[in-house]
């Protein structure tokens, strides 16, 4: 495949990755109490770190989707994102394992449902979905109009730029 | 691989970037009202009245409360509101309608703890102890999808409070079900108590009969200050 082959690809899965953090960091934001519900009814943490998982999460989440639309230091973001997921992951498995019957919240709602309402399965094939994109980013972060590409060319050293194997 | 100015400067921004997020989060957090939790054990008078117990005496702002025992938003809604509310109601700044409803009673298993929890905290104004005993039950919320609460174990968390006697008999006697499920049927076809387009759904707080957004912090202050 040519390099700017791959850059395309690049690039639609650095803009697939950050749609995905802004539509789920927006609705997440935009009903806190509901996360907090959500966030809860894994019954993973304490009250006290709920609270402060379910009030930065959502603009953490955002905060990625705006650099990953930036294009800005896509690999350290998709490293990031990587680590995000899997905990994301965990999270869901754990509360299958555990038989808990909730949703995972993912993007909004959240908390618990009827036993015959999980989608677990659903819920972590989605998750791997993204995580294809961020594993992609990681090795090769390279995409076409990224903040990274302007930086390389603008900054004071030449060559592997945007943590890019530059092809 | 050397590290390039870009890189690092795509580092830093990243850095930069996400610490601040972190941090302004957390501070937003911080300033907003810390949930107080049920730690007020201000008193107030109750009436009750069909379902809706009328708490403190008559004052500036009515304010009208309609939740489910069951509802986890409705506990979010009283770990962070309870306790100014109560002590509102005790400062004679507010006169509050309870309205407990039950529109989760198909979430449990055994199905219609909402309706039961509901009947319980109307037996406990009668009782006069409505404010401990509503405050017990959302710190002590079942799950939903959990089996609830049993009439016995209403009856245990009443003991709790100082509530027996009568209190129990008018637990197990289900003497409000019929009410709560009326009330909670004229509710569901109340326009005023919906958002645009949307069904009625807990908690629905009205400030002098108007829907108010309690998700902002201020809601309270607002009507109290």
């Amino acid at each position: 495949m040519t390099p700017r082959r791959l850059d395309l690809i690049g690039t639609l899965a650095r803009v697939g990755l950050a749609a995905v953090f802004l539509v789920s960091g927006y609705l997440k934001a935009s009903d806190l109490d509901q996360t907090y519900v959500a966030v809860n009814a894994y019954q993973v943490l304490p009250k006290p770190a709920v609270e402060v998982v379910a009030v930065v999460l959502p603009w953490f989440e955002l905060a990625l989707g705006v650099l990953l639309l930036l294009g800005v230091g896509v690999r350290i973001i998709a490293v990031i994102s990587a680590l995000l997921l899997l905990t994301f992951m965990a999270g869901v498995t754990q509360a299958w394992a555990r038989g808990l019957s909730i949703d995972c919240g993912c993007f909004g709602g959240g908390g618990d449902v009827a036993a015959d309402k999980t989608s677990y399965g659903t819920e972590l094939l989605r998750d791997t979905g993204f995580m294809i994109l961020a594993v992609w980013l990681i090795v090769r972060p390279r995409s076409l109009v990224s903040l990274d590409g302007w930086l390389a060319r603008n900054g004071d050293g030449a060559g592997l730029s945007g943590g890019g194997l530059q092809t | 691989m050397t590290s390039s100015g870009g890189n690092r400067k795509a580092l830093y921004i990243v850095g930069g970037v996400l610490v601040v997020v972190v941090l302004a989060a957390v501070s937003y957090a911080f300033f907003q009202k810390s949930p107080s939790g049920s730690s007020s054990s201000a008193t107030y008078t109750t009436q009750v009245r069909g379902a809706v117990v009328t708490a403190g005496k008559s004052a500036p702002a009515t304010v009208d409360i309609y939740e489910d025992f069951l509802c986890p938003i409705c506990g979010r809604f009283e770990s962070k509101n309870g306790a100014d509310v109560r002590q509102a109601i005790a400062d004679g700044k507010i006169q509050v309608r309870y309205h407990p409803v039950a529109i989760l009673n198909r979430a449990t298993n055994p199905t219609g703890y909402s309706t039961r929890a509901a009947n319980a905290a109307l037996c406990a104004a009668e009782a006069g102890k409505f404010a401990d005993y509503h405050d017990k039950l959302f710190a002590e919320q079942p799950e939903e999808n959990s089996a609830g609460l049993t009439d016995q174990e209403l009856v245990a968390k009443g003991a709790d409070v100082g509530l027996s006697g009568s209190f129990s008999s008018c637990v197990t006697g289900h003497r409000h079900n019929a009410a709560v499920d009326a009330a909670t049927l004229a509710a569901a076809k109340d326009a005023s108590l919906r958002a645009e387009g949307k069904g009625f759904g807990t908690p629905t707080v009205l400030v002098n009969g108007k829907r108010a957004d309690w998700s902002d912090s201020d809601w309270l202050t607002s009507v109290t200050k």
